[in-house]
């Protein structure tokens, strides 16, 4: 054993080699402050990812106005029409695409839950709330008006029967609600005005974002993840002022132990060097711990269905969380400065009260 | 181990109270010195100067052909290399037993920590203390904290061991039992004694008496 851990034993017990509880409180504080961090990472990382992947698995990234260099882009379009029946009307957006195939299968394909095998190119995917609104079932047809065509003169308001060759569920904004995918080479739906789409950025593209509702709502909860974080960190920093204080406490009441020690032959930076040691193991059991805990919380929801009550309101599956990525590596750099500071500050503080040989 | 010219003075209400005046003392090798005087004539602050614990306003140190300045140098490692302590109030860790405070010095002063081990034993069981091994200080009697005191100081094998009055928080039969082991530990370790006490029992057991007269040492 060597002296760094002997030491440690110093810092924790008191006289006659029992353990000093007052240590336990800013532990605690610690560990809460790390829990709240982790899950409020989890929960806040697990839907702004699934929103991401939704949101880019409906939509592509970018468009571009025309296609000067003839790269082989997807065409599309969106126009509006409406539905209604007995009791209601309901305005609806149709998303026309060139690549219909090739998106059902490889963008969206996670969010389609039922399919026709018979699919043509004339054929409309709906989402799951249309669907059961209006009592559709794939196979189904679905008679849609385009205003926007509306003969000014006869007041016809041309309308088409579609057939549902599909339901998606995707659970974002109204689209379950209101949006209708099929292709562009739909004869039946009326395109003005097309735009060409990518998920691939180039920079001889004069490109422009698509989804700027989109981005926007990324935005909010990129904000609100650091909102909740930064709760998190002033729990850790509360934290770390009691850490500090037990820190203090400590010193002072081991003033004439210190002292001794210092005779021995343990000089101050030394001294300083351990404490700052088990600031760091404390901080990196203490987080290791936190993180187990979060995925314990989530793990026994899933099994077991406990915790319910946090979880169930979330439109989004929680994700286990690891320590990869930049910001866990933020997170736990902005907990260990923290920590440290709080460790090194009363040697400071406390320097001319601590009788250094 | 030679001082010269030691000077110390402390303020006190702005006024400035010289407590050693130009001090010279050697140390020699397996000696029992004694800095006797009453209560409050300096002998602590000597043996503290001594010792490297306390900084003089002036002094110098010859050792082995250097010179070192007590007021400038850094003596930290000579001070853990050369002297270990005893004080009045043993100073034993109350959060480690009796086995752990015997086993610091070493792992401080990063020694051998299996011969340390052995020597653990080896000197308890020349006191016949054996079963304090894991007793915790607090539980200790005033005699057995000072004797485990005095151990420890045999620990990190530094040459000196300098003693802060002892005795001084001790009745008279421990008194006899502290006289009788520094006398042993002397003999059979070739330790040298540097002991600040008012006690005269020491007087029976020093080789070399220096008396604190109005700053200024006395040899006797």
């Amino acid at each position: 054993m060597n002296k760094y851990l002997y030491i440690q034993r110093f810092i924790l017990k008191k006289e006659n080699g029992n353990f000093r509880y007052s240590y336990f409180f800013p532990v605690t504080g610690i560990f809460i402050g790390t829990f709240i961090i982790f899950m409020i990472f989890s929960i806040m990382d697990s839907l702004g990812k699934q929103i991401d992947d939704r949101l880019n698995s409906f939509h592509y990234k970018y468009y571009l106005e025309s296609n000067d260099l003839n790269h082989n882009l997807v065409k599309g379009s969106s126009s509006i029409a409406y539905i209604e029946d007995d009791f209601s009307e309901e305005i609806l957006n149709i998303y026309s695409i060139s690549n219909f195939n090739s998106y059902l299968d490889n963008k969206i394909a996670n969010y389609i839950i039922e399919i026709d095998t018979s699919l043509t190119s004339n054929d409309i995917i709906i989402g799951d709330l249309l669907a059961y609104k209006y009592n559709l079932d794939t196979g189904d047809s679905l008679l849609l008006y385009f205003p926007s065509k509306t003969n000014l003169v006869t007041k016809y308001v041309p309308r088409e029967y579609f057939k549902v060759g599909g339901i998606f569920n995707i659970d974002l904004l109204d689209y379950d609600k209101k949006a209708i995918i099929t292709s562009f080479d739909n004869k039946f739906i009326h395109i003005d005005s097309f735009k060409y789409y990518t998920d691939e950025y180039k920079d001889e593209y004069r490109i422009k974002e698509n989804n700027m509702l989109s981005n926007l709502i990324i935005d909010a909860l990129n904000f609100e993840k650091i909102m909740y974080y930064v709760f998190g960190v002033v729990v850790i920093f509360i934290s770390c002022f009691m850490f500090m204080n037990s820190i203090t406490q400590s010193i002072k009441e081991k003033e004439s132990q210190i002292y001794i020690l210092n005779i021995l032959g343990l000089n101050q930076k030394i001294l300083i060097k351990i404490f700052l040691y088990h600031t760091l193991i404390l901080i990196t059991v203490l987080t290791l711990i936190s993180i187990l805990f979060v995925n314990m919380v989530i793990y026994l929801y899933y099994e077991y269905g406990i915790f319910s009550v946090l979880f169930m309101s979330l439109p989004f599956n929680v994700r286990y969380i690891n320590l990869y990525g930049y910001e866990q590596a933020i997170l736990l750099s902005l907990i260990y400065i923290m920590s440290i500071i709080a460790t090194y500050l009363p040697f400071k503080i406390l320097k001319s009260n601590l009788n250094e040989v | 181990m030679k001082f010269k010219e030691i000077t110390k003075s402390f303020k006190n209400n702005n006024k400035c109270f010289k407590v050693l005046d130009n001090i010279d003392i050697n140390i020699k090798p397996a000696q029992i010195i004694l800095i006797n005087g009453s209560s409050g004539i300096g002998k602590t602050t000597l043996l503290n100067i001594l010792g490297c614990l306390l900084r003089p306003d002036n002094g110098m140190l010859h050792f082995e052909n250097k010179v070192y300045d007590l007021n400038l140098d850094d003596m930290e490692k000579f001070r853990v290399e050369n002297y270990s302590y005893v004080f009045q109030n043993f100073n034993l860790l109350p959060e480690f037993n009796v086995y752990e405070n015997l086993l610091i010095p070493a792992l401080i002063n990063k020694l051998n920590i299996n011969d340390t081990k052995k020597q653990i034993h080896d000197i308890l069981e020349y006191m016949n203390i054996l079963d304090l091994k894991y007793s915790f200080p607090n539980l200790l009697s005033q005699g057995e904290k000072q004797r485990i005191a005095f151990l420890r100081s045999l620990i990190g094998n530094q040459s000196i061991i300098l003693a802060d009055e002892p005795t001084g928080n001790l009745d008279e039969i421990n008194t006899k039992i502290i006289l009788d082991l520094i006398v042993n530990i002397n003999k059979d370790f070739k330790k040298t004694f540097v002991i600040a006490s008012h006690d005269n029992e020491f007087l029976k057991i020093a080789d070399v008496v220096y008396l604190i007269k109005n700053g200024k040492l006395v040899k006797e």
